[in-house]
């Protein structure tokens, strides 16, 4: 086949429909800033048929009070003609015929011609994208957190008002800038690797799980604080969103909290601690007196000393497993591995010595091996094991149960009897200090043994719980985290 | 009883736990050369013979074994415990800490500081005399003393 070339009619057509064809207005102007060309766009964007338009000066489509420094930069980009878009990071703005000022976004190219050089100007309609923007940064505005929005290199491209209020830059000061100007200076070079990390990884996240932030001022101080970081795909590539939530409030109600536990750990022991003295002597001379006068008492005498001598022995027991509980509070947990069968085992046969319970019949299913404070851990399983026997001791066969199954993703243990049971109504309390659900006389006991096994259980960072019917024996259960 | 024949020094401020513990001795005939002292000065005054002791008290007589309680006013029985534990002269005398403190800070300081043995009183008094009882045929009896 053979090629013709194009008559320059017919190329003139074929441009001009290309004109129309493009998606944006498309306005075309001689190098005296005259309006050559314009295409369909235009006059449905601005509202003027293309008579009105071809001739005239191209700062019509522009605000009035842009106008000079319009004619100026339109002189700059004629000495140095090159495709790129206007008023790069600014906020564009045109006027229509009605007078109506719209934001746009405008792109500018070269056309060198046989009449010389032409400037073809693509304007874009942005009134929807904005709207979308504005909506985004209502929103953005309204999020209770500080959030800082940063790009892939870590520049800060977007934040709200929050983060202008917790961090006292104004939002001139960091849009721009590294996300490292909000960081402690000794962590800035290991945040550009973590952010690093984070761009191969992105995933919504908590930032530095188990690990205190502190973030830092304007005024260069620091303060604590939680974040959560979460990547946002857009077509310039990944923006990772970060909220930062102030958190020196809550950390100094803990250092609170925490110091005022300490305190009345430390309170119960010195109480329990001073009170042994005291009470020893009281025991100490009861029994003198039990053991060396007893012949020259009555029976009512003898009878009053003996309830004297129980009543302390009560009291001792009470301070020694106050003590336990306070030194609990105190201790630290040390986990290792320990083999559940053989530690049950063993306590059975350190409850039980010899013969004397072998009436009691022990199913024991297969246990778990588990990672524990050996020695707290042991004391759990002597308290449960200990009630168990315990309250189902007046049973004719009593049978104690001892298994595990999986429990919320930890590993939970439990302990049943066939003994007397509890009324599930009082349940809440079977887990405090002091709290008994049966009496003295019924069943011994000072009422801190399952508080002591809740605490025990808790800074294992597991659960407790149990249920029961009177007369129909009670179980107990206990979790504990599989790791 | 001569402060030069002492066999136990017994340092102890509560009056009750002084009055078993002797007369738990006593029962078993090992308080005839006891001598008890009510805190931590009269401790040093009678281990070091200075003080009301300087006049009576030989240092080169020392007793078989020193009982110290720990929490006493004036001076503790930890910081007599340094003292004697410090001076050449005294270091060798054995010292039986008797406190009714379980707390651990207390157990590694003494035996840090040349203590030679801890005992917790219990509170029941069975157990007590049975530790009061035990230590007396111990450091009395058994325990070959310093020469």
């Amino acid at each position: 086949m053979e090629i013709k070339p194009i008559q320059p009619l017919k190329e003139q057509g074929i441009f001009k429909a290309l004109l129309d064809a493009a998606p944006d207005a498309t306005v075309i102007v001689d190098r005296n800033g005259r309006v050559q060309m314009v295409n369909k766009q235009t006059e449905n964007l601005f509202g003027y048929v293309r008579e009105e338009l071809i001739g005239q000066p191209v700062e019509i489509f522009i605000p009035r009070a842009l106008w000079l420094a319009h004619e100026q930069h339109r002189k700059n980009f004629g000495k140095e003609p090159r495709v790129r878009s206007m008023g790069a990071g600014l906020e564009l703005e045109a006027v229509k015929k009605d007078g109506t000022k719209f934001p746009v976004e405008i792109s500018l190219s070269p056309l060198q011609t046989e009449e010389g050089l032409l400037i073809s100007a693509s304007i874009r309609d942005i009134t929807q994208r904005k709207k979308s923007e504005q909506k985004f940064k209502a929103l953005l505005d309204a999020a209770p957190d500080a959030t800082v929005i940063v790009n892939e290199d870590g520049i800060i491209e977007m934040i709200n008002h929050q983060t202008e209020n917790l961090f006292g830059y104004s939002r001139e000061e960091m849009i721009g800038r590294p996300v490292e100007i909000l960081i402690p200076g000794e962590l800035r070079s290991k945040h550009v690797h973590h952010r690093e990390g984070f761009a191969k990884e992105a995933r919504v996240r908590t930032m530095g799980e188990g690990i205190s932030l502190n973030a830092v001022k304007k005024n260069g101080s620091r303060f604590p604080v939680e974040i959560s970081l979460s990547p946002i795909q857009t077509e310039e590539g990944m923006l990772v969103s970060a909220s930062v939530r102030d958190i020196t409030l809550r950390k100094n109600l803990e250092n609170d909290l925490k110091r005022t536990n300490e305190e009345l750990e430390a309170f119960t022991y010195s109480v329990s601690h001073d009170l042994r003295a005291p009470l020893r002597g009281i025991i100490g001379f009861t029994a003198i007196l039990e053991e060396e006068y007893s012949n020259k008492f009555d029976d009512e005498a003898r009878r009053i000393t003996s309830v004297i001598k129980n009543n302390t022995l009560k009291m001792g027991h009470l301070i020694d497993d106050l003590l336990t509980f306070s030194h609990m509070g105190r201790q630290d947990i040390e986990k290792t591995s320990v083999d559940t069968r053989i530690m049950i085992d063993e306590i059975i046969k350190e409850l039980i010595p010899n013969n004397v319970g072998l009436y009691i019949d022990w199913h024991i299913h297969p246990l778990p091996g588990i990672n524990a404070d050996i020695s707290t851990i042991r004391q759990v399983w002597v308290n449960f094991i200990s009630n168990a026997i315990k309250y189902s001791g007046n049973k004719k066969h009593p049978l104690i149960e001892i298994g595990s199954f999986h429990h919320e993703g930890q590993i939970a243990f439990f302990i049943k009897d066939n003994g007397v049971g509890f009324d599930e109504k009082y349940k809440d309390k079977l887990f405090k200090v002091f709290q008994r659900l049966h009496r003295a006389e019924e069943f011994e006991g000072t009422g801190i043994g399952l508080a002591l096994v809740e605490k025990i259980v808790s800074k294992h960072g597991g659960k407790v719980w149990a249920t029961g019917e009177v007369d129909q024996g009670a179980s107990f259960y206990f979790s504990l985290p599989s790791e | 009883m001569s402060p030069n024949s002492v066999d136990v020094l017994f340092v102890e401020d509560n009056i009750s736990d002084a009055e078993l513990t002797i007369r738990e001795m006593k029962k078993h005939n090992l308080a005839n050369n006891l001598f008890h002292v009510k805190d931590g000065e009269e401790a040093l005054d009678f281990i070091f013979a200075t003080g009301k002791f300087a006049a009576i008290r030989d240092v080169s007589y020392p007793p078989k074994v020193i009982l110290l309680d720990i929490q006493m006013p004036k001076v503790n029985g930890i910081e007599v415990l340094k003292k004697m534990k410090a001076d050449p002269n005294t270091k060798s005398i054995p010292v039986v800490i008797l406190t009714s403190s379980k707390e651990s800070p207390d157990i590694e300081k003494c035996y840090g500081l040349g203590a030679n043995s801890y005992i917790v009183k219990p509170v029941n008094f069975e157990g007590f005399a049975e530790a009061i009882r035990n230590l007396g045929f111990y450091w009395l009896l058994l325990n070959q003393p310093p020469t």
